[in-house]
């Protein structure tokens, strides 16, 4: 039972102790934590150092009242007693060194007229600070440049809205007004898909641009097909639109028939306006080898402003027939030219482009109609009508044997000189490639530090040119009598 | 009315092909044929105004990039725009886009590096 109760008391003593223990360490901790914060605090600041020995000055005033001259710095030390005589002796020491140091401050005559020339004053300079305006807010209206130029594009871009609007606009009303002819005369007309313009869903126009369009219509008698390509004025673009107020260009409309094999005689013919002939007769391949002769258009029945180029004048004649004549009579400001060509091969070409191959050529009518204001109304029906009655008239249209026969020739004769032409090209191209092959051998010979081989390729080259340069002449070989 | 007249006389066997059709329809369908284009020979002379604006306004815009020069990436702008409206459905509608792209960041680059306004032109010559 004493056992129990000194094991009992043993316990009570070991909490106590734990206690008291873990109290001392809480206060350890504290104090540790404490100074540790103080320390962090005088590092931040860089002028606690001093308040902190102020502090301790006046703590100590009363002790050491003999010392107030010297620096606060030095009166740390004296508070450890063993050090005090051999702080005040190197005290006084520090002292004479400074005033050693600094005597020359003390002397007058250290800097001539240092006194004189700088008095001191004890009001300080007056410095006046002027007031700058505080800018919060930018000043938008300096931006006035840009504003403008803002304003020119989003007018542009409301200028392309509209323009694209009308000349869609243009291109459905037209299939509105011609659609029925078109349909009367082809089995197909125009196509669908996705970006086909057209008034319902009806086959229509197929948009190459904003100002073009194209529709495509077949099967017919007398034609392969035929193309219209609407190329209106470039509404969308503001910067053509003004152009136009300048120099005003209509909207046009480019009818290409093609011919099938049989469905024309060989000839070239072009009716069209004075000023576009002289250009086309210039420019286009066929019209420039095939039809020389511009004539004016008064010779033929057709008003003065139209001119005449004509391979054949069998083919003028049967082709301007009275009806046609009259159609032109009266809707001549609206054609600006018929182009009847076999040998149709677009513009020239530049010169170097395919001098050894004869230019593809196809049987084809180009017709080109200037339309009226807003895309023409209903004049471009009998205009129309005029390209179906040519086609019809061209099929029909037969040569006699002679001019037939005169036109065969004349196109002997330009594919003969499209060969020769085309002989000297590959000639020439053939010496240029030796020439070059031989100037790489030359090179190479050259390159190589053999001299014997150089000696002999020279040698060789030598009799080459000589063989060159002798007239080639047979050999006729004399049989000895 | 006189005039209308006159055009119907002259023009009468032209302007009334339909009544030649009720006759002989010209139509065949066994002479379709599938829309084939033309070879870029013969076609007629090809708008290059596409291709020109979109070159100014990459030199513009690079003119505009390089040099600071605010009214070269304005105008590469004005370019890429016009070259835009001018394209044809079968353009590259990349070269468009990156033409675009590149003249209004010339636009953004130029004003982030400084955002003073544009100096007219006359403005030089009346200070």
């Amino acid at each position: 039972m004493s056992c129990d109760v000194t094991s009992v008391t043993l316990n009570n003593n070991r909490y106590k102790m734990r206690w008291v223990l873990l109290s001392i360490v809480v206060l350890l901790c504290s104090t540790f934590v404490a100074q540790a914060f103080e320390d962090q605090a005088l590092e931040d600041d860089d002028f606690a150092e001093f308040e902190q020995f102020e502090a301790e000055d006046d703590d100590l005033a009363g002790d050491f009242t003999e010392e107030k001259e010297s620096p606060p710095s030095k009166q740390k030390m004296p508070l450890k007693d063993q050090f005090e005589a051999n702080v005040e002796t190197e005290d006084e020491i520090l002292v004479e060194d400074e005033d050693n140091e600094f005597e020359h401050f003390q002397d007058p005559e250290e800097f001539e007229g240092f006194q004189d020339s700088a008095p001191r004053t004890s009001e300080q300079p007056k410095i006046t600070i002027s007031k700058v305006p505080i800018m919060i807010r930018p000043r938008w209206d300096a931006y006035w440049l840009e504003g403008i130029l803002c304003c020119l594009l989003a007018s542009y871009a409301l200028a392309y809205v509209i323009g694209r609007a009308k000349n869609t606009s243009i291109a459905t009303n037209f299939l509105k007004l011609h659609k029925p002819l078109l349909d009367d005369n082809f089995t197909l007309v125009g196509e669908t898909g996705l970006d086909v313009v057209a008034a319902s869903d009806e086959r229509g126009w197929r948009r190459e641009a904003e100002h073009c369009f194209t529709m495509w219509c077949s099967g017919r008698l007398c034609c392969e097909g035929m193309l219209l390509t609407l190329k209106l004025i470039k509404r969308q673009d503001l910067v053509h639109v003004l152009l136009g107020v300048v120099r005003p260009s209509p909207d046009t409309l480019l009818v290409r028939v093609e011919l099938g094999k049989d469905d024309s005689d060989p000839f070239v013919l072009c009716v069209a306006q004075k000023k576009l002939a002289t250009k086309l007769s210039k420019e286009m391949q066929d019209l420039s080898v095939f039809c020389p002769e511009r004539r004016p258009g008064d010779k033929h029945g057709l008003p003065s402003a139209l001119s005449v180029m004509s391979e054949t004048a069998e083919a003028t004649s049967a082709v301007l027939d009275t009806r046609v004549c009259a159609a032109l009579e009266h809707y001549h400001q609206y054609v600006q030219f018929i182009h009847i060509s076999d040998k149709y091969s677009g513009p020239k070409q530049i010169e170097e482009a395919a001098v050894t191959k004869p230019p593809d050529t196809e049987k084809v009518m180009l017709v080109s109609l200037a339309l009226g204001p807003d895309g023409g109304g209903d004049e471009v029906r009998p205009l129309l009508q005029l390209v179906f009655h040519l086609m019809d008239k061209i099929k029909r249209l037969r040569l006699s044997k002679e001019a037939l026969a005169k036109c065969e020739k004349r196109r002997q004769k330009v594919a003969e000189a499209w060969l020769r032409g085309a002989h000297a090209a590959r000639q020439e191209q053939a010496a240029a490639r030796r020439e070059e092959k031989r100037k790489q051998e030359k090179e190479r010979i050259l390159a190589e530090d053999d001299p014997e081989k150089q000696r002999r390729w020279e040698l060789k080259e030598q009799k080459r040119q000589q063989k060159r340069k002798t007239p080639k002449m047979k050999q006729l070989k004399v049989k000895a009598l | 009315m006189n005039d209308t007249l006159k055009v119907s006389i002259i023009c009468g066997p032209v302007l009334k092909p339909q009544k030649m059709q009720l006759t002989s329809d010209p139509r065949r369908a066994d002479r379709e044929r599938r829309y084939k284009p033309p070879p870029p020979t013969s076609a007629p002379a090809e708008d290059l105004t596409t291709d020109y604006m979109n070159i100014l306004g990459m030199v513009f815009s690079m003119c505009g990039l390089m040099m600071r020069l605010k009214w070269c990436a304005w105008t590469a702008v004005f370019c890429s725009s016009i070259s835009f409206a001018n394209s044809r459905v079968s353009d590259d509608t990349k070269q468009i886009v990156s033409s675009f792209m590149l003249s209004i960041s010339a636009v953004v680059m130029s004003y982030l590096q400084n955002p003073a306004p544009m100096s007219p032109p006359w403005a030089a010559l009346t200070t």
